[in-house]
């Protein structure tokens, strides 16, 4: 199980802070949680993804493998002042 | 770092809290760059704002605030950052981006990139913010915001308060020379569940 922690945006849209799903990658999570919030792949792709600290552009992107225990983080960042 | 001089760029809500904290922390010269004026919408965030200073340019308030507590080294550009003042940026030292949207944002990049200069990047959104040091070269905003659709903003005193300390933290370290502990560093605050993350970028 991976362990997702929403961040900004992500969390005032769809309310959770934190979820445990069961993904092997970033893509099949991103799958899960449009399926688990009923939502859209616009309404994902909008946000950062960071698995363990480290942004998937840094890793494999979408493909990025996860395993049990990995934390990801859903990032959006503010631009308000 | 010497930091003898620094820039604000947004003297809003951000930009209030970071002007004060910059004069507390003894920097000697500030540029204060905003072409708005206060409004009742700013009331519930923004230090300055006031029924005094209503229709008041933003800039000029700080600017008056602090020479009332005795700082003289002040200048303040009651206009929008932009082409016609990019050039300012040469006078300074760092600059603090404290405007609030994502287009003002990318111009600053771009602007600091041109010309060799290290920004202090702070935002928020809710109860949710987050701040950062860029250096030239790292184009982090542009990463940040590549697909960013502008929505109205939900902003606090209390996340602005933060995000503002956080900024003005990063640059005591940048004085400091621990440069390697913020470099590519984003450090993310949560006033909701009341955590903060450091994540590389």
């Amino acid at each position: 199980m991976v362990t997702v922690r929403l961040f900004g945006a992500a969390r005032v849209n769809f309310k959770d802070r934190e979820v445990r799903i069961e993904a092997s990658t970033v893509k099949e999570l991103v799958d899960k949680l449009i399926a688990k919030y009923n939502s859209n792949i616009k309404s994902w792709r909008q946000f950062m993804y960071y698995v363990n600290d480290v942004s998937i552009e840094d890793l494999k992107l979408y493909k990025t493998p996860l395993k049990d225990g990995d934390v990801v983080m859903v990032v959006s960042l503010g631009t308000g002042g | 770092m010497r930091i003898e001089s620094v820039m604000v760029i947004g003297c809003g809500g951000l930009g209030g809290f970071v002007i004060e904290e910059l004069a507390r922390l003894g920097i000697q010269n500030l540029v204060l760059v905003d072409g708005d004026v206060f409004a009742e919408s700013n009331m519930n965030r923004q230090l300055e704002s006031g029924l005094d200073t209503l229709g008041k340019n933003k800039a000029l308030v700080y600017k008056s605030r602090l020479e009332r507590k005795g700082r003289t080294h002040v200048t303040a550009v009651p206009e929008f950052f932009s082409e016609d003042n990019a050039s300012l940026l040469d006078s300074v030292d760092v600059v603090m981006d404290c405007v609030d949207t994502a287009k003002a944002r990318l111009f600053i990049e771009k602007k600091c990139e041109e010309r060799g200069k290290i920004f202090v990047h702070g935002g928020l959104e809710g109860s949710f913010g987050q701040a950062c040091v860029c250096f030239p070269g790292d184009k982090t905003l542009s990463k940040f915001y590549a697909n960013h659709t502008e929505q109205p903003h939900r902003t606090n005193a209390f996340t602005v308060a933060t995000v503002a300390s956080l900024q003005v933290a990063l640059l005591n370290k940048l004085m400091a020379d621990e440069t390697e502990e913020i470099k590519n560093k984003l450090v993310l605050v949560d006033l909701d569940s009341f955590t903060i993350d450091v994540i590389k970028v």
